[in-house]
């Protein structure tokens, strides 16, 4: 599912979840916001959050980690509850974005040609949600992925987005009806842990890609203009630490220090420690601190090179074009 | 040995307009598949025949002919 049908998706995504908390508030409005919607929406959230962040971006996007294959079934169709596209199409823009961020070809920089107030206001809905908008954008995944999409488990969850969205939805319900024995807790359980969760979350995600690359602090001259956003660390399970990420994409902690809170590290930690998960990839500090040096010399920004400017498909196929840069990339 | 034939069934499955005709040289943009469908197609084949395609190459089809020429390329290559 791309072009046409991939942007209908996305609309549908972004209004109807809108619909849903306009009902919620509404239906606060009579009864007060009962602790099962809290917990139906916390649980939700944390799935399809940690589906996203774990699952579709370090473990498929970057090969953070590898793990048991019902694991690794499971983490893909956790994030692919949260609607934000099939596995197999969300990492080809992904590995696309890093190869070429904030430059020509970047699916979603906020970069997006211009200057003043105005074009950075485009150029953050671009890079939020518009660039979703866009039909003719598609990353082929035969050139981005062919790794995941060889892989039969994630081209079936990918054909069956449509459909694992929906019992995503059903899910918060069902919890809903079984905490509450109610119709009307399956209703506002549907309500905050399907739609409400929905709306939060994407709109988390997509702030990573905005925000993410315009306000915040960068510890990493990256070629790009990549940030650490504090403030949506908790919300976004470690993704915000991004200028960390685009300087170590591989490594399965985005945060790096002990006040940079990233959950999503800390369950893959703990999955790797009861023998669940194992190449987990680290960056130890003296390595942090070495990058950082070579960075600050090559100078960083959107305006800086690439590199390597080889797509990831064609250095996995051919070694004479893969660049001693390590695991970095 | 992929044949043609094999190809344009499998792409029959996926396509909604079913009166478009498919031959060898009915290029891959014209059937509005999508590149999630297109890169199914692929594998699929890779599956059933049990070989991988280049992707540097994969990625330079056009037609669905070409589909079954760089498949039996790979598979002859294979067998040297
Ligand atoms: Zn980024
Ligand atoms: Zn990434």
């Amino acid at each position: 599912m791309d072009g046409k049908e991939h942007k209908l998706f996305i609309i549908a995504a972004s209004v109807i979840p809108l619909l849903g908390v306009v009902a919620v508030m509404v239906l606060l409005w009579n009864r007060v916001f009962g602790w099962s919607d809290l917990v139906v929406l916390a649980v939700m959230y944390t799935i399809a959050g940690l589906g996203v962040s774990i699952g579709y971006h370090r473990m498929l996007a970057h090969r953070a980690f590898r793990t048991h294959r019902w694991i690794y079934d499971a983490f893909a169709v956790a994030g692919t509850m949260a609607a934000q596209g099939p596995a197999i199409i969300w990492t080809a823009h992904h590995r696309r974005h890093h190869r070429v961020a904030d430059k020509d070809g970047d699916p979603h920089s906020p970069y997006h040609g211009g200057t003043g107030r105005l074009a950075l206001v485009r150029g953050l809905w671009h890079a939020h949600l518009g660039w979703l908008m866009d039909e003719k954008l598609t990353s082929d995944p035969l050139r981005y992925c062919p790794d995941l999409a060889r892989d039969r488990h994630l081209r079936w969850i990918s054909r069956h987005f449509v459909a694992i969205v929906v019992a995503g939805m059903l899910l918060p319900a069902a919890l809903g009806f079984a905490l509450t024995g109610s119709a009307l807790g399956a209703l506002t359980g549907f309500l905050w842990g399907g739609l409400a969760r929905i709306f939060i979350l994407n709109h988390i995600t997509y702030a990573i890609n905005s925000v993410g690359h315009v306000y915040g602090r960068r510890r990493f001259s990256t070629p790009d203009e990549s940030r650490n956003v504090a403030w949506l660390s908790l919300a976004s399970f470690g993704e915000s630490w991004h200028n960390n990420h685009h300087a170590f994409p591989r490594s399965a902690s985005h945060g790096m220090r002990w006040y940079e809170p990233d959950v999503s590290a800390l369950v893959i930690g703990t999955l790797r420690r009861v023998g669940l998960a194992w190449d987990v990839i680290t960056i130890d500090r003296a390595r942090q601190e070495a990058r950082a040096e070579g960075l600050a010399r090559a100078g960083g920004g959107r305006h800086a090179a690439h590199q390597p400017a080889a797509p990831m498909a064609e250095r996995m196929v051919d070694p004479a074009l893969t660049r001693t840069t390590g695991d970095v990339e | 040995m992929v044949t043609t034939d094999e190809v344009i069934k499998l792409i029959g499955k996926k396509i909604r307009n079913k009166s478009i005709e498919l031959t060898a040289a009915t290029p891959l943009d014209s059937l509005g598949l999508s590149s999630l469908q297109i890169s199914d197609i692929v594998f699929e084949i890779e599956d059933a025949h049990g070989f991988e395609f280049n992707p540097v190459k994969a990625a330079g089809i056009t037609t669905i002919g070409e589909i079954a020429e760089l498949a039996n390329e790979t598979i002859a290559a294979g067998a040297r």
